[in-house]
């Protein structure tokens, strides 16, 4: 995908932008551990784990300190920025990062895509990190009980991203718990129609698309057949929200699908 | 004398069965009237013979006459383009050489040594490295391709890589076989890892772009021998074959630094009908390991090893003589180990699980007999708590209180260990750890000797939580239903020849 690595000559300016515009905007939802403020500290991360850009780093470790209280403790419930906490931990060394991480909890049944983006994937990195890996197969059995794959493609789009990311996290000698969750990616993804990139998609729809390439990248999907398909639609769409520069100020929401669909992009 | 191996240049024999890897005294012999000299080993393997030629080999007392196999044409390496200077990169060369060769036709390595990465190997095929012959491995992992661990279709896989008994992207082995079949690897060379010179032993639990790959590895073959070759330094262990079948190795050593991590000798995974004869080993972990995978492995193909067999062998130095386990989900049965020497171990036969295998992992029939000790610290350990994988240390895989029985409780059944001549214990002759709610079943020790090292060290027996250190203690059963003691003598013992822990 020369292309692509052609492309982000021109896009790299862009992303920086929309990141800035993105993290000015994005301040209250942060604060309010909105799923977008949160997805957006996610993309951050892998954008500066890809690229190196500093300007990515210091946006996650200040937007955390942004949604840190006067103790520098977040919230108990702020499990939506448990994997910004980690980078910043990992970045940074800093002891106060380090007790700034609270066991995760999160919703046990039927719940929504989102919730569990911003739930599961924390809950099994801090099981990794910090748990002894002890409760590695909590995962899958949360995604199943939680109803399967939504309908909607925007809540599809989460579940998916979740699924990828929990997959990913889980150590891999851990094979049986994360092939469970590879299983129930490559289910719930074959149920998913991904966007074609000729239509703006929603933050979920993004999303699914981010999960898509990631989970070609990790040999879960058929490379062959989607590809290219779904890296021309990621493309697209990447494009569509670089090249217009007032598109993450109408939905700043969108800037952290944007910015994982990018690092997928680039990591390929 | 017995022949074990004939090959189209070659051939082993088994000159006497009652001793170990050492015969109680040695033989003059001689080949076709032509004298070889003395030998002292059981197991004496023949090379420089010729194809499709009658021998006669003659001990003075017994003669054994054998006829090599028929060979179609033989290749030499460096008609290929391998130079076995010791410095230019002979990997394209050998593998041309490998490809190329006729069915039935033997690929030969004169001496030199050949610098190069993992080679493939092909069916109906002879590999000789003659004396003096090195394939000495690249030490830059850049330079050995991916055997991906599942490559997933349509509810399908197909396994290639494998990493501690899981499906796992794996470096390619310096002598790789996918599913191949009837294929020799003969003659007094050496494969070498040169695993110390790069950065395989550095950090060795981190993957960097896969987990460390091994000098032999094998996966769905059968027909396979290996036989006269020594394996050292390898960036993992030395010999893994798995899922394959009828193989043997015969007059083989496998060496690795006594520090090196996790260069387990011979470790068959999943495999049937295997042969250990006349093998050396000194490494730094386990000599021999046998085993069938991890839970998903286990659970998912339900494969155990069995019939294994491995006489007239030494296990010099390294963690345990013959260990089951612990990846042995897919269940470990009929394995007899009889007329070999261990030295210097830490463990005589080890077998290790714990809760959570599953219910096909069952061991069963394991059979030690006529087995020389020599300054093995603990003969015998079955440890049902071993505290391996992240939560090996957890309550429940620890706990002594009985677990409700379910598909991940594993079973040990019955366990031999007869004509044992140990000398120089140190910790105890047996430890026995059972699962409270499913007690190892039935071991039996038989017409036995066993003595203490004058400065035993105390040591602990089982790698499990609440284990304390022992010295110089007869069998300690806890968990066991049953456990058999008859025609044993215990010399210098402090305590009782059998304490069973209620």
């Amino acid at each position: 995908m020369g292309e692509i690595k052609a492309a982000w000559r021109e896009w790299t300016e862009a992303a920086e932008a929309a990141a800035v515009t993105a993290a000015e905007l994005l301040r209250p939802d942060v604060k309010s551990l909105g799923d977008g403020g949160c997805c957006f500290l996610n993309g951050c991360a892998e954008m500066y784990r890809v690229t190196g850009d500093a300007l990515y780093r210091d946006t996650v470790l200040r937007m955390l300190d942004l949604a840190a209280g006067a103790d520098g403790f977040l919230p108990e419930h702020a499990a939506g920025l448990g994997r910004a906490l980690f980078f910043a931990l990992d970045e940074t060394g800093e002891e106060r990062r380090r007790k700034a991480i609270a066991p995760p909890a999160g919703p046990e049944g039927r719940t929504t895509g989102a919730l569990l983006y911003r739930t599961e994937p924390f809950r099994v990195l801090y099981d990794m990190r910090f748990g002894g890996k002890q409760q590695a197969g909590a995962a899958a059995e949360r995604f199943r009980g939680a109803g399967g794959c939504p309908r909607d493609p925007d809540g599809a789009g989460w579940y998916l991203a979740a699924l990828i990311d929990c997959t990913d996290l889980t150590d891999e000698q851990l094979y049986e718990h994360r092939r469970a969750l590879a299983e129930l990616f490559r289910a719930a993804a074959k149920q998913v129609k991904q966007p074609d990139g000729t239509e703006d998609a929603g933050n979920g729809e993004l999303l699914a698309l981010y999960a898509a390439l990631k989970g070609i990248r990790l040999y879960l999907l058929d490379g062959e057949r989607l590809e290219g398909p779904v890296k021309r639609a990621a493309g697209l769409q990447a494009e569509r929200w670089l090249k217009d520069p007032e598109a993450i100020r109408r939905r700043p929401g969108a800037a952290g699908p944007v910015l994982l669909i990018l690092s997928e992009l680039l990591r390929s | 004398m017995k022949c074990l191996f004939v090959s189209c240049r070659s051939a082993s024999v088994l000159l006497r069965e009652d001793g170990d890897y050492l015969m109680p005294q040695a033989v003059r012999l001689t080949l076709n009237g032509a004298d070889l000299g003395e030998e002292s080993r059981s197991v004496r393997s023949l090379y420089g013979l010729q194809p499709d030629t009658e021998y006669s080999l003659s001990d003075g007392e017994e003669t054994l006459v054998f006829r090599t196999e028929k060979e179609s044409f033989s290749l030499d390496v460096r008609r290929f383009g391998a130079r076995g200077d010791g410095n230019a990169d002979d990997t394209a060369a050998l593998q041309a050489a490998i490809l190329c060769c006729p069915r039935d036709g033997r690929v030969v390595v004169p001496a030199g040594v050949y610098r190069t990465g993992p080679l493939f190997l092909k069916s109906h095929m002879t590999l000789e490295l003659k004396e003096g012959a090195e394939l000495a491995l690249l030490t830059d992992r850049d330079r050995f391709p991916v055997l991906p661990g599942a490559i997933l279709k349509d509810g399908a896989e197909y396994l290639l890589g494998t990493w501690e008994g899981n499906p796992l992207d794996c470096f390619a082995a310096a002598l790789t076989g996918i599913g191949v079949e009837d294929v020799r690897i003969i003659g007094q060379g050496t494969v070498d890892g040169h695993a110390g010179e790069g950065d395989w032993w550095i950090n060795p639990k981190i993957r960097r772009g896969a987990w460390r790959g091994r000098l032999l590895y094998l996966r769905d073959c059968r027909d396979i021998a290996v036989q006269g070759i020594t394996f050292r330094n390898s960036p993992a262990w030395n010999l893994h074959p798995c899922f394959s079948e009828r193989l043997l190795f015969c007059d083989i050593a496998v060496e690795a630094p006594p520090d090196s991590p996790n260069t387990d000798g011979f470790d068959p995974e999943s495999c049937r009908d295997v042969r250990v004869y006349g093998a050396r080993f000194s490494v730094g972990d386990d000599c021999i390991a046998i085993k069938s995978g991890k839970i998903y492995m286990g659970r998912t193909y339900r494969t155990p090893c069995e019939r294994i067999e491995i006489a007239w062998s030494a296990m010099l130095d390294g963690h345990g003589g013959v260990t089951v386990g612990s990846e042995m989900a897919g269940g470990v049965r009929e394995v007899r180990v009889h007329h070999c020497l261990m030295r210097g171990n830490d463990r005589g036969l080890r077998i290790k699980t714990r809760r959570g295998r599953g219910k096909d992992a069952v061991v069963d029939g394991i059979t030690f007999s006529d087995v020389r000790m020599d300054g093995v610290k603990m003969p015998l350990v079955i440890n049902c708590m071993y505290f391996c994988d992240p939560d090996g240390h957890s309550a429940w895989v620890q706990s002594r209180e009985a677990q409700p029985v379910d598909d991940g409780t594993p079973t040990v059944g019955t366990i031999r260990f007869e004509r044992i001549r140990a000398e120089g214990c140190q910790a105890c002759v047996g430890y026995i750890l059972g699962l409270p709610e499913r007690p190892v079943s039935r071991v039996i020790l038989r017409d036995s000797r066993f003595s203490f090292a004058e400065d035993a060290k105390a040591l602990v027996p089982a790698m499990a939580e609440n284990v304390p250190a022992c010295r110089k203690r007869g069998v300690i059963a806890q968990f066991a239903d049953e456990v058999t003691m008859e025609g044993i003598t215990l010399e210098g013992v402090e305590g009782e020849a059998l304490e069973m822990i209620h």
